[in-house]
């Protein structure tokens, strides 16, 4: 192995060393012990098979709002949007279900493509903001996160609402539009098996493919590209539609394996969690499923860290952001470049 | 109906106060070349530590001083992430907003902030508006003076343009970036402030709610002159303003309807003006000084 190569490997776990130490602060601030909080956190995402199914459906959302973010910051674009490409996803399979006739599967699997195709032209209406009216794509995608989310409240409250009920939800969808059951006693829907799949497209369109070379050339230098004869609008425009497409996605896994209904919050902070993804595991596929399994560990822990102890899950939250901060600093690499610098100067010096 | 109008134009001009604060903060750092991605988080820790320091010194003004200390810290944090390790700006701003979101939350779940009700209330200057409304109107145009007719100011609008030539007239570019980081955060982080002890007398989660950002927009709408930025916030104010009287209004009008309305009518307008704006020359791009 190359000195590259380690780096690559050591270099985000010193990230996420730094950041559960800095959760631990946060936690030792607050009164708690960090280490019977990590024990919860550790116990809540493994420890049974029940717990394990949650962690690997919330693990099977964010590696694909992840994937979200890295297609598109591989073409040179900052999606917030994932939140609400997401809702749109899952708003578009709930309608599917909800409206369409037909049997159950079959409906169940357009519900699915549904789901991938409104979250995708939800992402790429942001591109065509961003490519024809110059609108900053971080600003838009934030400001259509709310958007989304209050027009789903709406929906989900009033056209759509089951009317047995006063909470703002549809109805529990029939148990023959379920996502299936890899394993009907854990509880693990097949949703992870699509995840894997985007992520090898992923690989294979992006590192295999001449649209995705091309793709990747605009994300590095959209000058460069423009020169070389590359069409930097359309490949925006594509990125953007896959981006959101798998944010979609996503939001239909959730509704159709996981909560069987849409409601109010379904989103719950996916978006920001894939951006976690996305950068710990720099963009790539086998490390955006190794990030993946961390941060889904996190989230569904956090929810057993406030259950049994006085830590509030956001403290996941703080954990998850740090994480961001110590990758983008990267401590090791910068320690290992201002070495290496200091030892040219010494040899031209 | 003169008289409605009267009072819509009054509690836009105090709904619009919070958001003039973080826009003038944008703008300042956005002149000199740094984007302020951050400005929600910032706020989000400005509204947090107001309301615990106002109610400590039971006094507001002591709460947004508190707020604008904290402010200035985080400012120089992210000065120095992005200035001197030269991070991508835009992702770290958002690295920053979920810290900002994910702290005050958890310190308020913790202990249990949002029981607490500031009692002291800012003092109430002429049309019965608080003073800060003032203050703020006052900075709109000491910051115009400053951008246009001072020898600093100029000085800052040209290292967001190119700092290579203002590095060669031997002005330093990473002190003059520090110095706007510095007072970027200062100027959000007593927008939050005023938020939580001036609009309200109380914190709570995520009470921030996109302002941040409606600031950002704010300014990329006055294409990054100070009195552009002002009317941005006034029409992006008015969105705020007239969704609170819809969702009160009970009305024909959906509910949901009247909370998405600010931020789509942010949406239109970025669509709208974007293409007239002119971004600084080196706004996202990090200085590296030649050896």
């Amino acid at each position: 192995m190359n000195k590259q190569k380690v780096l690559g490997i050591v270099s985000p776990l010193v990230s996420i060393a730094l950041a559960m130490l800095s959760g631990s602060i946060l936690i030792m601030l607050i009164g708690q012990n960090p280490l019977s909080a990590f024990q919860l956190i550790f116990k809540g995402a493994f420890g049974n098979a029940a717990n394990m199914a949650t962690t690997m459906s919330k693990v099977t959302t964010l590696t694909l709002t992840g994937l979200s973010y890295a297609f598109a910051y591989r073409c040179g674009m900052i999606n917030i949007g994932a939140e609400g490409q997401l809702y749109m996803g899952a708003l578009c399979s709930t309608l599917c279900v909800l409206k369409l006739p037909g049997p159950p599967a079959l409906v169940m699997i357009v519900a699915v493509i549904a789901g991938f195709i409104g979250g995708g032209l939800a992402g790429l209406l942001i591109g065509v903001l961003k490519v024809y009216f110059g609108a900053n794509e971080v600003i838009t995608t934030v400001m259509f996160n709310y958007v989304m989310q209050y027009f789903v409240l709406y929906m989900v409250a009033n056209p759509i609402q089951d009317p047995a009920s006063t909470a703002p939800q549809t109805i529990l969808f029939p148990e023959a539009y379920w996502l299936p059951w890899l394993s009907f006693k854990s509880k693990l829907h097949c949703g992870i098996i699509l995840m894997v799949i985007c992520l090898i497209f992923y690989g294979i369109f992006l590192w295999k493919m001449r649209a995705g070379f091309g793709m990747r050339i605009v994300g590095q230098n959209n000058l460069a590209a423009e020169y070389a004869g590359l069409d930097v609008k359309k490949n925006r425009l594509l990125a953007m539609f896959f981006a959101g497409g798998f944010a979609g996605l996503a939001g239909a896994i959730e509704v159709l394996g996981v909560q069987h209904r849409l409601l109010k919050g379904v989103a719950s902070n996916y978006g920001f969690d894939g951006m976690a993804v996305a950068l710990l595991g720099n963009t790539t596929p086998v490390g955006m499923l190794l990030s993946g399994l961390l941060i889904g560990a996190l989230k569904s822990g956090g929810n057993a860290l406030q259950m049994f102890s006085k830590v509030p899950a956001s403290a996941v939250d703080l954990i998850r952001a740090m994480v961001i901060i110590f990758v983008l600093v990267d401590l090791v690499r910068r320690i290992a470049q201002s070495r290496l610098e200091k030892r040219r100067m010494k040899v031209n010096g | 109906m003169a008289n409605s109008v009267y009072t819509f134009i009054m509690s836009m001009i105090l709904y619009s106060t919070p958001l003039l604060f973080a826009a003038l903060g944008v703008l300042i750092m956005e002149v000199t070349g740094t984007v302020n991605m951050a400005a929600e988080g910032i706020m989000a820790v400005g509204c947090y530590v107001a309301v615990v320091a106002s109610a400590h010194f039971g006094n507001v003004w002591m709460g947004a001083l508190c707020a604008m200390l904290a402010a200035a810290v985080i400012g120089l944090l992210f000065g120095f992430l992005v200035i001197d390790l030269q991070i991508n700006q835009t992702v770290l701003g958002i690295a920053f907003n979920l810290i900002g979101a994910g702290l005050t939350t958890t310190l308020n779940r913790a202990f249990k902030t949002d029981a607490i009700t500031v009692r002291d209330s800012f003092a109430k200057g002429p049309f019965g508006l608080p003073i800060p409304v003032y203050i703020g109107f006052i900075l709109v145009a000491v910051m115009w003076v400053f951008l246009y007719k001072t020898h600093t100011g100029v000085r800052y609008r040209s290292v967001g343009e190119n700092p290579t030539v203002v590095e060669s007239m031997g002005i330093s570019v990473r002190r003059l970036r520090y110095t706007a980081c510095l007072w970027g955060a200062v100027f959000v982080g007593f927008g939050g402030a005023f938020l939580s002890t001036g609009l309200l007398s109380k914190f709570t989660e995520n009470m921030t709610s996109g302002r941040g950002f409606f600031a950002l927009a704010a300014v990329t709408f006055g294409n990054y002159t100070p009195l552009g930025m002002l009317a941005g916030v006034f029409v992006f104010g008015a969105g705020e303003t007239l969704s609170f009287r819809l969702q009160a209004g009970g009305g024909a009008f959906p509910y949901e309807a009247a909370l998405m309305l600010p931020y789509a009518l942010v949406i239109v307008f970025l669509c709208i003006f974007s293409r007239n704006v002119r971004d600084p020359k080196a706004l996202g791009v990090p200085y590296k000084k030649s050896r």
